[in-house]
Formats: C-alpha cells, structure tokens, sequence
C-alpha cells in the first residue's frame, strides 16, 4: 500500500504529524540516550537510582535549597507581581506599550546578562552595596542576622530570591492583567450593589479571588517552575549554595565515560532522574491551571474599561513607576560597570571611568573565543533556532488544534504532554541529554558545527507551540470556509485563512525564540565543555569566572554582557519592526 | 444554471436536521426559503454549497451530478455575518474574488465597476473594521460577483442591518442577481425581505420532509 503524501489522519496532514513525531523524537531521544548511557555505566537502572538519591552527596541539600528559594521567590513574585498587574491592567497610563515593553524586557534577558547585572548591584561601588546591603560579602546588617539567626549566607538566598522576582514579574503580568484590563465592568458594578459586595472582603472573595485566581496560579507555577531549574543566577548570585539544576550542571560534563568516576554518573543518574519526576508534575499541574485559566470569563473591550477607571492615582503611579526604575536597574548597572574599574591600593578602594574593558572585550585574549567568533555562533544558533522551531511549533500546533476540533481530546493531551517534554528536562537536563547521551553514543557528532543549535531547538519548541495553540483556536473557520469559495491557490487559501491571523503570535514566537537562545546558558554551558562552541553568554561566564586581582576582569565582563544585552535588544527589535511593517501593509 | 437537490439528508451529531429533501431553483431564479430561526436553513444552504456533507442525496447543477461535500468553482455564498478578511482592505478583499489568472490592470478596473455598482465608489482603500453592517455585507456581495458565479446562495445577508436599508439592499442584490443571471437560492424569517428578493417563496415547513419545494410565486 502506497501512502499519500497529502494524506490526511483524523483531519491531520501527514505532514504535521510527522513534525509531532519528530518533536517528540526530539525531546525523548537525546535524554533517553543519556539515561541508557548512564545506566550502562553504573549498571544501575533510573528507578534504582532513584531510590538513592537521598544518598547522593549534596542532592538533599540541593534539593532543599532549591524548595526554599523557589518558594520564596514565588511568594515575593506574585506579593509584588500581583498588585502591579492590578493597577497596569485596570488604569489608564501614558505610555502604556512603552512600559509594557520594560516589564517584559526581564524575561527576555539572557540570564547570564541579569546575573551579572545583579552582581553588579551588590558588588562593592554597587547600588544596593552603597546602600548598605552587603549581600555579597554579607557585612553589616545582613552579616547581623547571619550571626543572630545562625543562617548560611542570607545574602546570597536574597540576591537569588529578588533576581528570580525581577526575571519572573513580566510572567504576572503576561497573564494576570489581560484579565483586570478585559474584565466585564458590569461584574463588579453588580457586586457592588448586592449585600456580599459591601465589605472589601466580600469583592475580594466573590469577584477578584475566582477571576484572577487562575490566572496567578498559572504565573505562580511557571514562577517557581523557572526558579526551581535557575542555573546562571544560582551559579553567580548565591555560589555557595546549588538547586538540582547547577548541581548537575557542575557534575554532568564528566558523567557517562565508563569506568571513570562511577560515582559521578550514579549521582547524575539519581538526580536527574529526581528532577525530571519533579519537573513532569510541575508541568502537568501548571497545564491543568492554563486550561482552567484559558476556560475563564467573557472578555470587555480593554480600551473602554480604562476609560471607565481613568487614569491611575498617585499612590499607583509611584508603585508602577517605582518598579519599572527597579527593572531598568541591573540593566544599567552592567552598563556603568563596564565602564568602571575599582584599584585596591594603599588609600583603599579607588573607582576610575575606562574604555579599557571595552578594548579587551573587543580584542579578547588567547584564552577565550573571539568576541566576534562568539557573536557569530550566538546569532547562527539563535537563527537556525528560529527556522527550525517556528514552522515546526506551528505544524504541531497545528495538529493539536485540528485533533482537538476534531473531538480526539484525550490524544492531543497525549501528545501536547509528549511535546513539552524538554520544557520538563530543563536547560541542564537537554544539555546533558547532548553530552552525556548523543556525544557519547555518536562521538562524531563532535564535529557537527552547530550541535549547540539542537538544545536550543529543543528548549525553544515548547514555548512556540504554547504560543501558536490558542492563537490557531482563536481563528474563526469561517475564513476559511469563506476562502473554500473563493478562487485562489493553495498558499492563497493557507494564507487567509490562517497565516494572516499569525503573524502576531508568530512575530512573538520569533522573539522568544531569538532571545531564548542568544541567551541560553545551561545546556550551552555542558555541550561547549566538551566542544569549542561557545557563544557569547558562555563567553560571559568564561571571563567572569578568572581571578578578580586583574582589576579588568568585571569590566570586561560586564562590556561583554552589555554587548550581549544590546545585540539580543537589536534582534527583537528588528523582528518587532517586521510585524509592525507587516501589519501596516496588510491593512 | 439549474440547480437541484434531490433525496437531500443532512445530520450534525445526533441531530438529523432534515431528510429526504428536494428542492429545484430553475435557470435565474431566484428563490427564498422562509422559516424560523434554528429550523435548518443555513444548514440546507451549507450543504447545498459543499460546505456541509449530505448523509443521502446529491446535488445537481444543469446536468452535472456534484460530488458530495465538494466546493464547485460556479457555486458561492454570501454568509448571514459578511466575512471580510480584517488584514485586507476593501479593494483587496474584493480581489480576492477575481481568481489568480486575471491581470492587475483587469482586476482594478473590475473592482472599480464592481464598487460602483454596489453604490461602494471611494471605498478601495479603506479598512475593512470601519465598515457597517450594510458596508461590509455589499463588499461581501461585491466580492461574490466578481467571481461570476452561476449560483449563489445567501443566508439571511441583510440580518444584520435595520429595516429600511435591508428591503434597499435586497433590491439591490435582486437587480444584480437577475442582470447577470444568476441562480439564487435565498433563506430567511422575513417575509418582506423574500418578497422584495425572490421569484419565488418556500416555506421550510412544506419544504422539510419529502415536499417537492413548489413553493408560491410571489405574485400568488
């Protein structure tokens, strides 16, 4: 029997389902690798492994510590997050994409670049160090409560605990204030008239705690989802503590050589094995609240229910103004510090204004890569990155839609489950999937130029199919059965009926997409250990992590950092600007 | 051209919206199917039109039997919402209609005729968001005439506009509809509207199961 290549399977074309099994293939291969590499080398089976976690040096610890911070950031995020997704979603504010672009602008920031950034506050010449908050060197008043409370390094956990807030606030706002700002006003104006509306409580309780509810529970989730699996900012913010992802980070570069340190690659096992459990129920728990989050209200007109509550007050104003300056401060503070170098003589500590970070940066030294050879690699994964996951992301999403729409459920919950995986895996778990399993079974993949380019592929499909899934279900089909009577071609049909509908989701997935890998750190950061790929994030690191007596090591990883900022802010501007001409062509 | 379909059943899930139906619209005429809402009509029009699959029956145009839940390049419809894509404006909208294989230079002066037949002149470059309901659903039925279609069908296209213009509006569509020699087959609840369209009324109920639509002449 011959197969039709238009072929279609419950409604599906060949063609997507054969993008589902290659993203599938794509998640499970490189990690099933690993685990059969590293079971063959310890002869011990995932699930054994497992059952000696406990005794795995540092993976308790790890573990609590990573429960700790994740906790605690969660809980700041959503305190801070949430009133500020109140008041930008429900008032009137000049400027308004301008100041939604900033609140962004965090999680589009390659970690490395934020890491440094928050370094750079806290490091002495730092804002918050000038302050008086030595969270670094845990002087002065943080030093107090270490020696009153007995606590570990307080600092460290509070530098990580506000990073992980300033990373993760754009994820409240992202999906919090679209409700406050589309809210049917008429709800509340309802309320206010009925008895269990009188008492601030009464609203809080009946109206505001089930709208917004899911909503937070879905940022809440991802919040602690992405502080649970931090790497660069627990790397350089908090170093004497590590979560289960630096852990591995630290440990998979020498896992699954056999005969060399079994005890290793036993550890890695367990701990990867751990997290990969952890994380697969994280993922299904934040699924289950975005489905019961996307199930909510009938939308307003956003633009009238601003009007309706006019402009914000002062008090807000302070509050919303006040955090995006807050946003905006690493970010500078990796510019200053690029420029500044700090001397430790005989008269103490003298600050001086340089290019010469700059200078070093740009000429580098024998050591690392090239700036510009990093750049180059940096912008070809990011590009080839893009290429591969959009069309890809699109095809299965694609197919999810048109299998839910079909009425087989249960399958496209199958599969978008299968889908996410390497959103489970984490940054590290990918990176060791490509070390630890496709290196080390197909060693002449060594010599492929852009191995890097798969982990980014991977850990940018899912965010590319969570972004084009309800942008495919909002497309009325009656375009396209309207386009079924009208004469053009194929593409001209694809066209109008559904490609004209995505560019928006599409422009957003591009950007992610890009940003995601200009900045993607851990699983570059195990694949370039055993390879000479590194891009300008692992050059970041590299530089940041020599000896600081040479008074230019910070500014030159700072300049670096700033070069990487500016050139991912490039990117995504220049793809904002391609849908901004597209939209006003088409119309 | 005829049109006609004979033994016609339609089920949508559990729900057999209708069965055995004929109905037979002669060579440009053009015909109403009156009724309430919710009894099949966009149904009956969806089938008629390929966009819906016949459980029994087929379609016939002049002596062709059409293959079932198939779109047929001399068949279109205009929809009750007219469906203007929002990323076009008006001109390009309308083009869309003129097919692949007309020339730039022939699809402007078409679109151009077009608009001023439908009382649209100046409308080329404007979006499509800032039309109303009469605005948009004359592009729409601007569009369907620049495909030169042989039959059309319309469900409910003045359901969205007041009164006064729809019997306007249907006159309209009656005078293009009857220069070009178009086969109609219309559906609606208003009865003034299907007097001022059609040559000929239906109603649903002597047409749902097992009539021969014969309908009444609109004189009658």
């Amino acid at each position: 029997m011959s197969l039709e290549w238009k072929a279609r399977f419950a409604g599906v074309p060949l063609v997507h389902w054969m993008a589902v099994v290659f993203v599938i293939g794509l998640g499970l291969f490189p990690i099933t690798l690993a685990l059969l590499r590293l079971w063959a080398v310890t002869g011990i089976t995932p699930l054994g492994a497992l059952t000696t976690v406990h005794d795995q040096p540092g993976a308790m610890e790890a573990f609590r510590f990573s429960l700790f911070e994740a906790a605690a950031s969660t809980g700041l995020t959503v305190l801070i997050g949430l009133p500020l997704a109140w008041a930008f979603g429900r008032y009137q504010w000049r400027n308004i994409q301008l100041k939604r672009a900033l609140l962004f602008l965090p999680f589009v920031t390659p970690p490395v670049v934020a890491a440094v950034g928050f370094l750079a506050l806290i490091s002495p010449g730092g804002l918050l160090y000038s302050m008086g908050l030595d969270l670094r060197g845990e002087s002065g008043v943080i030093g107090f409560i270490s020696t009153s409370t007995g606590w570990q390094h307080p600092g460290h956990f509070i530098a990580l605990v506000v990073a992980h807030v300033w990373f993760n606030l754009s994820l409240m706002i992202r999906f919090v204030e679209p409700v406050v700002a589309q809210l049917d006003p008429t709800w509340e104006e309802q309320l206010a008239l009925l008895p269990t509306g009188q008492t601030a409580f009464g609203r809080v309780r009946h109206l505001w705690l089930p709208v917004l509810g899911p909503a937070t529970l879905v940022a809440a989730t991802y919040t602690f989802f992405f502080s649970f699996t931090s790497f660069a900012l627990v790397k350089w913010l908090a170093p004497s503590s590590n979560t289960l992802e630096s852990l591995l980070g630290e440990m998979g570069g020498t896992a699954g050589i056999p005969g060399y340190r079994i005890e290793t690659s036993l550890a890695v096992l367990a701990i990867a094995t751990f997290q990969m459990l952890l994380m697969l129920v994280m993922l299904i728990l934040a699924g289950r609240f975005e489905r019961r989050h996307s199930q909510v209200l009938a939308m307003h007109h956003e633009g009238r229910n601003r009007e309706r509550h006019g402009p914000a007050s002062r008090k807000w104003n302070w509050f919303v103004n006040g955090i995006l300056v807050m946003l905006l401060a690493p970010l500078l503070s990796v510019v200053l510090a690029s420029f500044r170098v700090r001397k430790v003589g005989g008269n103490g500590a003298t600050s001086q204004w340089t290019f010469e970070g700059w200078r070093r940066a740009w000429n580098g030294d024998f050591s690392t890569v090239p700036l510009m050879d990093a750049l180059t690699n940096s912008l070809s994964y990011a590009f080839i990155a893009l290429l591969v996951a959009l069309p890809l992301g699109y095809a299965v999403a694609s197919c999810l839609v048109t299998l839910r729409q079909q009425g087989f459920e249960r399958t496209a919950g199958v599969l978008d489950s299968l889908c996410m995986l390497p959103l489970s895996m984490s940054a590290v778990m990918v990176g060791l999937g490509m070390v630890a399993g496709i290196l080390q079974w197909f060693p002449e993949m060594f010599s492929f130029p852009y191995l890097p380019a798969v982990p980014h592929v991977m850990l940018v499909l899912p965010f590319v199919i969570r972004l084009m899934v309800p942008a495919i279900e909002r497309i009325d089909p009656i375009f396209a059965e309207q386009a079924s009577l009208l004469p053009m071609s194929k593409m001209g049909f694809w066209w109008h009926s559904r490609g004209a509908f995505l560019v928006v989701p599409a422009t957003m997935a591009a950007s992610l997409c890009l940003a995601f890998s200009m900045g993607e750190f851990g699983a570059s950061f195990l694949v370039v250990r055993v390879g000479s790929w590194d891009s300008l994030s692992i050059l970041v690191d590299q530089v940041a992590s020599r000896p600081k007596f040479d008074p230019y090591v910070f500014p030159t990883a700072m300049a670096l950092a700033t070069i990487l900022m500016l050139v991912t802010l490039l990117v995504l501007s220049i793809n904002e600007r391609a849908r901004a001409w597209r939209s006003r062509h088409d119309v | 051209m005829m049109f006609e379909l004979q033994k016609g059943a339609v089920r949508l899930g559990q729900w057999l919206v209708f069965e055995s139906l004929d109905l037979r619209v002669e060579a440009g005429e053009i015909v109403s199917i009156l009724g309430p809402s919710g009894c099949g009509k966009t149904t009956l029009l969806r089938a008629c039109c390929g966009l819906e699959r016949l459980e029994e029956g087929v379609r016939i145009l002049d002596d062709e039997e059409l293959q079932n839940a198939t779109i047929h390049p001399d068949i279109t419809m205009l929809f009750q919402q007219p469906v203007l894509y929002p990323h076009l404006n008006v001109s390009q909208n309308m083009a869309l209609g003129a097919g692949t294989n007309v020339s730039k230079t022939q699809k402007k002066e078409r679109i151009q005729e077009v608009l001023d037949a439908i009382g649209l002149e100046g409308f080329e470059l404007r979006g499509v968001a800032g039309l109303s309901g009469g605005e948009a659903q004359r592009v729409a039925f601007g569009r369907a005439l620049m495909q030169e279609p042989k039959v059309m069908m319309l469900d409910e296209p003045f359901a969205s506009v007041d009164v006064k213009r729809r019997l306007a509006l249907a006159a309209m569509t009656r005078t293009h509809l009857k220069n070009r020699n178009i086969t109609a087959l219309h559906v609606t609840h208003d009865l003034e509207e299907a007097k001022t369209l059609s040559d000929r009324i239906i109603h649903w109920k002597d047409l749902a199961v097992g009539s021969q639509g014969r309908g009444e002449s609109v004189d009658e």
